[in-house]
């Protein structure tokens, strides 16, 4: 299958922890020449280059009470959205082609927690070929600061309108997520984010109350859990604590703001077995040095639990590198052991999934 | 401090999702609890987001500023609160306005740029079909005053992705000290042009037939019913000086009026009458905003529909800012804001639109119809 051949490199990657996250990008966005307007201008070219092409591929999705939006990105007509759009795999949803015609579509699998989604477009008895875009499988490229574009239907289908269109920044950047000043509204749900390239780096999910404060689902976990999603599973692995568990806090050292700290470190945790203290320094994480607090969770949380990463430190004078095989995190109302691991091998048809695990549902 | 226990926890802060449901407009949601901004928690370091509408983009625009921030600025009313923007197009003073943000231009001031003096105004004309208001400021010396107007281009030239600057007034907390800012914010023309039909005007009550008039069942947030402080089982017993017992009633008096025009309503609670001034709005946002959920951050404007075409953008606005100029990147004005619609939305009434109608305004006012002599 077209779409399975596009990802299938990734997957290994994600799973061998040799991710890279997020560069240094203070150090890139000082080395960037100066902001001007020809430098904008460059940027308006670059989005209005893109959009004739990208906009072929969004799609409102209507199902239920609900209309969101959503992207293809297999000729074969695989769509991206949020898992709250979805919501169950073999859903029916009803898809608004950007021409105005109808199509229909059956959601496959999901992940509740990070808000990734997928659907199919049926596949008629003669096959065609629908416009797609293409996903940035490297999430590490994708960076604070970097300029990016949102599209979707606000509000649900518009004739007269049309698609919505925002151009900002990512603002930050999580384990499964990124936060730009695109600003988005109801009915944005599930279409998506771009990089200058045209490449897909996020699926919009979420808002908080400020203007500046829009979450999209990254790449990250659609990418971790592609065949799975693809089989109609529903993805339990990150349910319980968002990736990869190690079981310290960290700080901003109140000494030195640019330095990273351990605040606490949990009993009997990885962090704990590995000979994590509190007060150490964290300087590296495999190999790379450590922009802040939040870097650092990124970091942990981007990796499966299993995965071994390499921490330097500093503690007092002694630099150290611990080998720390990250755990899954507790769930928070039962005992660790009786977390099950999820399933990897074995696609469950939709019927037969696992029930979700009884969080808060996204409303 | 981030605890341990927190450390790893989904934000607790998240969520309001983005699919648009009937449920929320027939009202039986909840609205969403509003999310605490994390922002002013995080060190002083982490506040630095790399934001759209930062110090990069602001150095970039600094002589796109110091270019147009002179042919804007905004009106306020007697207690000093920002009502519109205006811009300047001619260079006696005169300047045009949203006009249904400024019910009387007379009673209003308005300041040319921060920590400067406001200055009287005049009302000329306004125009209901096009939301616009001309006015001059009036010299209280014997120098008059001249002011820089915008320079029109078409808007033509502006397609969906076009980069388009206009001004912002962030407006000081209370009890904070100093100016505010008013300065050029950046964003894209983001959505086809289009009329925008008008839905009408409405106050934002359901309610049923009670015994002296209607008895007030649901206020709709942010709507003028909210605004006049109304509340559930008021009992509404006139508008504009006539009963109105039910909703088709209330709807025949308030549909011959615009949104923007006061009414008068009387009202009966736990006995008591009274009689308030209600600004009425654009019913198409009052219902989609009936619970609040519009997260419109800062308000939408009291009228935001029935215009005959509009350029839409997504640059950070508030209702205040509209009738601000619209300019590209060279600070050639193409459009003039005319509302804050939702979230993402506002609207600008392209220059095509009204430059016609403002040279005959300018033309009317500069030079009057001389006095006829009266001959003997």
């Amino acid at each position: 299958m077209p779409a399975f051949s596009l990802f299938a490199r990734v997957l290994p990657l994600v799973g061998a922890g040799v991710f890279c996250l997020m560069p240094s990008t203070r150090a890139e966005l000082s080395a960037a020449k100066p902001l001007d307007i020809p430098a904008l201008l460059e940027v308006q070219k670059t989005v209005q280059s893109q959009l004739p092409r990208v906009r072929q591929s969004l799609v409102v999705l209507r199902h239920g009470d609900g209309t969101a939006s959503g992207v293809i990105v297999s000729p074969d007509g695989l769509i991206l959205t949020a898992a709250h759009v979805t919501m169950k795999p073999g859903a029916r949803i009803t898809v608004v082609m950007p021409d105005g015609s109808l199509q229909k579509a059956t959601a496959l699998g999901l992940d509740e927690k990070t808000d990734a989604g997928l659907a199919q477009l049926d596949r008629k008895g003669k096959q065609r070929t629908w416009p797609f875009v293409e996903v940035e499988r490297d999430v590490g490229k994708v960076s604070v600061g970097s300029w990016c574009f949102a599209i979707g239907h606000p509000g649900g289908w518009d004739k007269e309108r049309g698609l919505v269109l925002r151009v900002g920044r990512v603002l930050k950047q999580k384990a499964n997520s990124l936060e730009t000043d695109c600003v988005l509204m109801g009915g944005d749900s599930g279409g998506p984010l771009f990089d200058l390239k045209g490449k897909l780096i996020g699926i919009h999910s979420q808002i908080l109350s400020e203007r500046n404060q829009n979450v999209h689902v990254s790449m990250a976990p659609f990418l971790r859990s592609w065949d799975r999603m693809k089989g109609s599973q529903i993805i339990q692995t990150w349910a319980t604590g968002s990736g990869g568990y190690l079981g310290v806090s960290v700080m901003r050292s109140e000494t030195n703001p640019d330095a990273v700290e351990v605040e606490e470190v949990i009993p009997e945790s990885p962090a704990a077995r590995a000979g994590l203290k509190s007060l150490d320094r964290l300087l590296e994480v495999n190999r790379e040095t450590l922009i802040d607090d939040s870097h650092f969770a990124a970091i942990v949380r981007q990796r499966a639990p299993g995965d071994v990463i390499t921490i330097k430190i500093r503690r007092g004078e002694l630099e150290r590198v611990l080998e720390v095989k990250l755990g899954q995190k507790p769930m928070e109302d039962a005992p660790p052991a009786a977390a099950p691991p999820a399933p990897t091998k074995t696609p469950a048809p939709a019927g037969k999934a696992t029930p979700a695990p009884k969080s808060p549902p996204a409303p | 401090m981030i605890t341990a226990s927190s450390f790893f926890r989904q934000r607790a802060a998240l969520t309001m999702t983005l699919t648009v449901t009937a449920l929320a407009f027939a009202g039986r949601l909840p609205p969403p609890a509003r999310a605490e901004s994390r922002l002013e928690k995080l060190p002083g370091s982490l506040m630095a987001l790399p934001l759209l509408n930062g110090p990069e983009v602001r150095r970039a625009l600094a002589d796109l500023s110091l270019q147009t921030l002179p042919s804007a600025g905004w009106l306020e009313d007697q207690k000093g609160r920002a009502l519109a923007g205006v811009t300047f197009v001619g260079a006696e003073g005169y300047f045009i306005t949203k006009a249904s943000e400024v019910v009387r231009l007379d009673d209003c001031r308005l300041r040319p740029r921060p920590g400067e003096s406001t200055l009287a105004v005049r009302e000329i004309r306004r125009e209901v079909k096009l939301d616009l208001a001309l006015g001059q400021v009036i010299s209280t010396s014997n120098v008059p005053i001249t002011v820089k107007p915008v320079t029109w281009a078409p808007s033509a030239g502006a397609g969906l992705g076009h980069w388009l600057v206009s001004p912002a007034l962030t407006a000081l907390e209370q009890g904070q000290e100093g100016v505010p800012h008013f300065e050029l914010n950046l964003g894209v023309l983001s959505a086809a042009r289009r009329p925008i039909p008008g839905m009408g005007a409405a106050l934002g009550i359901t309610g049923r037939p009670a015994d002296k008039g209607l008895h007030i069942t649901s206020v709709a947030a942010e709507s003028p019913a909210r605004t006049a402080g109304l509340r559930e089982n008021d009992i509404l017993l006139e508008i504009a000086g006539q009963p109105a017992p039910s909703i088709p009633e209330v709807n025949a008096i308030i549909q011959k009026r615009q949104p923007g025009d006061e009414v008068q309503i009387k009202v009966l609670r736990q006995g008591k009458e009274f009689r308030k001034q209600v600004r009425l709005a654009s019913r198409s946002r009052v219902v989609a905003n009936w619970e609040g959920d519009d997260y419109a951050n800062g308000g939408i404007s009291i009228r935001t529909d029935d215009f005959p075409e509009v350029i839409q953008h997504d640059m950070p606005l508030y209702p205040h800012d509209m009738g601000g100029p619209v300019f590209d990147l060279k600070g050639r004005a193409i459009a003039v804001n005319m509302a804050r619609a939702d979230r993402i939305t506002t609207f600008a009434l392209p220059m095509e639109r009204f430059r016609d109608t403002l040279e005959k305004w300018l033309e009317a006012d500069r030079h009057p119809p001389a006095a006829e002599k009266v001959n003997k």
